[in-house]
């Protein structure tokens, strides 16, 4: 075990966390780096000694390093500040500290990196940028290391929390997107267990840990979910382009950086999947983590009462909805669609299980194209009809079709909405022929729309996959 | 004497009943799956939808998985979950198939308890490769009519279907078949000329007037999730009048592995597993009656074969009927409701003659009432609720035609035991082979063009590209691996079907049967039952 640490950025939010978690019990000792004296309760009467000084200026708490088994390194420029600062922070200041720890003796160093370091599209993101410039800087260090790549981390007063629920408050919230991208969200609990159970060895092997939450989703099931958190029903959300909004934020930041609410380079998560590759401490820590819908529920404000609440203080009706936010709202929507009326609570209940059984509830696995297609009609009744009449004859086993004949399937059985299917007045031939003849027209006119919508994204999604398999292919041979 | 019967089948049933009429006493070793409870007996059809308190788990099961969905099955209508129980299959069946894709049960009642009513009784020309003919199973035929309750009468078909006893009255027919009749009644001698082909009534194991405690059909629109009255006919309600026999003895939840064969060649004792408890169990009895099904029957026997010579044999001639099922369209029901309150299996039958007499293809046609209808409307290319209308108008039209063929003994297709593969007890695992005929796409292509040319002139043509092939094994109907035979063949069953090497044992389901006709099978092993009952004991 490491027994004595040396931690920067003690006072941010995972710092915070980090610190509170320790006890005496743990026979571990802790040293933080600070600009101004920390307040009492952060010291634990002991356990943890502040060191005065600037992770710019080494000479301030080099001599505090000597003897210290680790460094964690957690200080790091965030939000939105300028590219020079990133650069002094990050870069020049992880710098310095590597150096003072050779000086030092210090032989492990556990850099708490980001997600965003491994995004492959970092245009703008000048944070992901020289945090990954920094993982390169430790990684030639020498030293033993092990780079911690935390995804998007939720908890009391997380900086990104506040800015998701200004978000999910919206009444109609633009998600700005290309290729939808799915997150991880791990709670900022999890991340400290993180830390603690790296230090728990002796050695520090090289490792890149990338730490996500239990589960992976759609960013947009992401946001429903905080929406139903918030406000009991999901809101509307709706896709806008990524690629100018990008580049028109980045063109105006140099001058109006200070008030705007984002920055390009933030709008990378929307461009990146946000997601952990599966390691050792991700599967270790994953059996005791709370679930997405329980850490979002535990940070919606009182009004609810559940602030600080636990699993078993949750209020175990809204769980099932927590659970199948995306899938209630499509049942909802699709149900108008296929029988004209709004789906009872217990359709929806049988929806969400019956996707579940035939693996239809997790989108992850879908394609680039099932997902376009899903997303399409979503947004009602009449794309619904568009997005299904060009299924109906050009992706007949696609997960669109699928999901509509399930939810058909069980609306048939069901009173009332089986009238629609059995129920038929009597009428003379005529009128049944202009009937059925309307129909067909109508669905003829649908796939006409339904392929001016669908036919471009399948042609995107078709050389996505190329690409992407391509770039597999290279990495693999590589 | 003391008679131990396997299967509980409507071989097993009929047999039973048979000798217990006879004094001898019974013991019928089974698996026995229950079937559950049929909900709200006084509902209709629609009924159910709006009374059941979980529709939805009901009609497409717990786990939804009757829902069928497009890239998972490919048939018109599946068997619903309220018989799900006659499939469930114990971990001790295990098998592997090369051809065929079986259905075996191991219900109380066998597969027959999910099946569609069909009673004809084979012809002469059907009974050539048996060991009788018409004149001595006839009254086996009526015995078991008498018993189950036959409904239907003379009509064109009549000389497909040879005449017999205790028939009941017709039931109401509906609207559509009623449509159907009349046109054929109106073009009768027109299309019989053309095509050979012929149309009327189907035989139906079910009651147009009660019998005993069974109420005769109400016409609820249940048929095809489960009768609620006992109207329609399943081999559990024989079962149970066997219960009623004090000489009967009935051991379920026991799976029968093999034989122990005396050094005299005749049987010792019958080994089986207990499903619970997993303990071996012997019964002895004076004579052994295999009623298990073919697949079943012919895996006891060469596991005897196996354990006793320590030899792997095939057993070959596995057979079953082909089946095609073609959708049609009813012109004249177009802008009529459809009707849920009537009986819900086919109505109608239809008979296309080929060159050669025993080879005559046997329709059954089924009116679109009751059945699931999204596997339906969900094929066609149109967007789903543009299909969902142009269903709802199309339903009471909507007619499907299931041509059966006819299918012969072959050495290429059998049922045998793999070594390589062993099951859980360490038995090599039964193995499956079939190959269709070479000329089967020719009989199907001509049949199909007959019934294409002989529906479109009753106004009712069959809808284009919807025509589906049913894979081999769909049809239930195997038999054929240990036929009757007046010779003394390996393998094979005297005319009384006791098995020609062991002289203890009788094999009185499908395995006997030594030519597969088109009709439906199960009447003729029922009729083929009792008559061994009589015959033999």
């Amino acid at each position: 075990m490491l027994r004595k640490i040396f931690v920067t950025g003690a006072g941010g939010f995972i710092g915070k966390n980090f610190i509170q978690r320790q006890s005496f019990a743990a026979e571990r000792r802790f040293k933080i780096l600070t600009r101004i004296e920390p307040a009492t309760p952060l010291l634990k009467g002991g356990l943890v000694e502040p060191v005065l000084g600037d992770l710019l200026k080494p000479e301030t708490y080099r001599a505090a390093l000597e003897g210290c088994d680790a460094v964690v390194h957690l200080a790091a420029a965030t939000g939105r500040t300028i590219r020079s600062e990133y650069q002094r922070i990050n870069v020049d200041g992880t710098m310095a500290l590597l150096q003072a720890c050779k000086i030092a003796g210090v032989q492990h160093f556990l850099h708490v990196s980001t997600i965003a370091a491994g995004y492959p599209d970092q245009r703008y993101y000048h944070y992901a940028q020289t945090k990954l410039q920094a993982e390169s800087l430790v990684r030639e260090s020498g030293l033993d290391f092990a780079l911690l790549r935390p995804t998007i981390v939720l908890g009391e007063n997380s900086p990104i929390w506040k800015v998701l629920v200004k978000i999910a408050s919206l009444p109609v919230v633009p998600l700005p997107q290309g290729q939808p991208v799915r997150v991880q969200p791990v709670h900022v609990n999890d991340v400290a267990r993180g830390i603690d159970r790296l230090l728990e060895r002796d050695h520090l092997n090289g490792e890149i840990l990338e730490l996500g939450g239990p589960r992976q989703m759609l960013f947009s099931e992401f946001l429903q979910l905080i929406q139903i958190a918030l406000r009991g029903a999901p809101g509307k959300i709706v896709r806008v382009p990524l690629s100018p909004f990008r580049f028109g934020l980045a063109a105006l930041e140099p001058l109006l950086r200070p008030v705007m609410p984002v920055t390009a380079g933030q709008l990378s998560v929307f461009a990146n999947d946000s997601v952990a590759s599966e390691n050792w401490l991700l599967a270790e820590l994953r059996a005791s983590m709370p679930s997405t819908q329980e850490t979002i529920a535990a940070l919606v404000p009182n009004k609810v009462g559940r602030s600080s609440a636990t699993q078993s203080e949750l209020d175990s009706s809204l769980l099932p909805a927590l659970l199948s936010v995306p899938l209630v709202a499509e049942c909802r929507s699709f149900t108008s669609y296929l029988v004209g009326c709004s789906s009872s609570p217990y359709v929806e209940e049988c929806y969400i299980l019956a996707a579940q059984e035939h693996g239809l509830a997790d989108e992850v696995d879908f394609s680039c194209f099932d997902r376009a297609t899903l997303r399409v009609a979503r947004l009602g009744r009449t794309s619904a009809r568009w997005a299904d009449s060009y299924c109906a004859l050009f992706r007949r086993n696609g997960i669109l079709r699928r999901k509509l004949i399930l939810l058909a399937a069980i609306l048939e059985h069901v009173s009332p909405t089986s009238k629609a299917f059995d129920d038929v007045e009597p009428s003379s031939l005529a009128r049944t022929f202009f009937s059925i003849g309307a129909f067909g027209l109508t669905s003829v006119v649908s796939v006409l729309i339904g392929a001016i919508i669908l036919f471009p994204a399948g042609v995107v999604c078709w050389l996505a996959t190329r690409i992407m398999g391509s770039v597999l292919q290279t990495r693999q041979t590589r | 004497m003391k008679i131990l019967v396997v299967g509980s089948g409507p071989s097993g049933v009929h047999f039973a009943l048979t000798v217990l009429r006879k004094n001898h006493r019974v013991v019928m070793l089974d698996v026995g799956r229950p079937s559950p409870e049929i909900p709200l007996p006084d509902a209709d059809f629609l009924g159910l939808k709006g009374r059941l308190q979980d529709p939805a788990r009901y009609f497409l099961g717990p786990r939804f998985r009757s829902a069928s969905l497009p890239g998972q099955n490919d048939e018109y209508y599946g068997l619903p979950p309220s018989k799900d129980y006659v499939f469930d299959r114990p971990a001790e069946f295990s098998f592997v198939q090369d051809g065929l894709e079986p259905l075996v049960s191991f219900a109380a009642g066998g597969l027959a308890e999910s099946w569609t009513g069909g009673c004809y009784p084979l012809n002469d020309y059907e009974l050539r490769e048996f060991p009788f003919d018409y004149q001595e199973i006839a009254p086996y035929y009526s015995e078991i009519a008498a018993r189950i309750g036959v409904a239907g009468g003379e009509d064109d078909l009549s000389s497909y279907f040879p005449g017999h006893d205790h028939l009941l009255p017709m039931l109401n027919l509906d609207e559509s078949g009623a449509r159907l009749l009349a046109a054929y009644d109106r073009h009768r001698s027109r299309l019989s000329t053309r095509y050979k082909a012929r149309l009327g009534r189907s035989r139906q194991a079910v009651l147009s007037r009660p019998i005993g405690e069974r109420r005769a059909c109400t016409y609820c629109g249940r048929c095809l999730w489960g009768c609620p009255h006992g109207a329609f006919y399943t081999p559990s309600l024989t079962l149970r009048e066997c219960l009623s026999y004090a000489n009967f003895q009935y051991i379920p939840n026991a799976f029968a592995s093999h034989f122990e064969l005396a050094p005299s060649g005749s049987i010792e004792r019958l080994l089986s597993y207990d499903l619970d408890k997993g303990a071996q169990i012997q019964y002895a009895a004076d004579a052994y009656v295999l009623a298990c099904g073919t697949l079943s029957t012919s895996n006891l026997v060469l596991r005897t074969i196996y354990k006793s010579r320590k030899e792997i044999v095939r057993l070959t001639g596995l057979m079953d009927n082909r089946q095609l099922l073609a959708p049609l369209c009813n012109l004249s029901m177009l802008g009529h409701p459809h009707d849920a309150k009537s009986y819900q299996y086919h109505q109608l039958a239809f008979g296309i003659e080929t060159d050669a007499p025993d080879r005559y293809v046997h329709g059954q046609i089924t009116t679109l009432k009751t059945a699931t209808t999204h596997p339906i409307f969900s094929k066609l290319p149109i967007d789903l609720r543009s299909a969902i209308g142009v269903f709802r108008h199309l339903r009471s039209s909507l007619t499907v035609l299931n041509l059966n063929f006819c299918d012969w003994r072959r050495e290429g297709n059998y049922i045998t035991l793999s070594d390589e593969l062993r099951d859980a007890r360490g038995w090599p695992t039964l193995t499956i082979k079939y190959r269709p005929t070479a000329e089967e796409p020719e009989l199907l292509r001509k049949a199909h063009a007959v019934a294409r040319g002989f529906f479109r002139e009753l106004g009712a043509p069959l809808i284009p590209g919807m025509t589906h092939i049913r894979p081999m094994g769909a049809s239930v109907h195997y038999s054929g691996t240990l036929p009757m035979s007046t010779q003394k063949r390996q393998f094979s069953v005297s005319p009384e079907c006791r098995f020609h090497d062991i002289d203890n044992l009788f094999v009185v389901d499908g395995s006997v049967v030594p030519f597969l006709p088109a009709k439906n099978l199960t009447f003729t092993l029922m009729a083929n039952a009792a008559r061994v009952a009589s015959k033999a004991f």
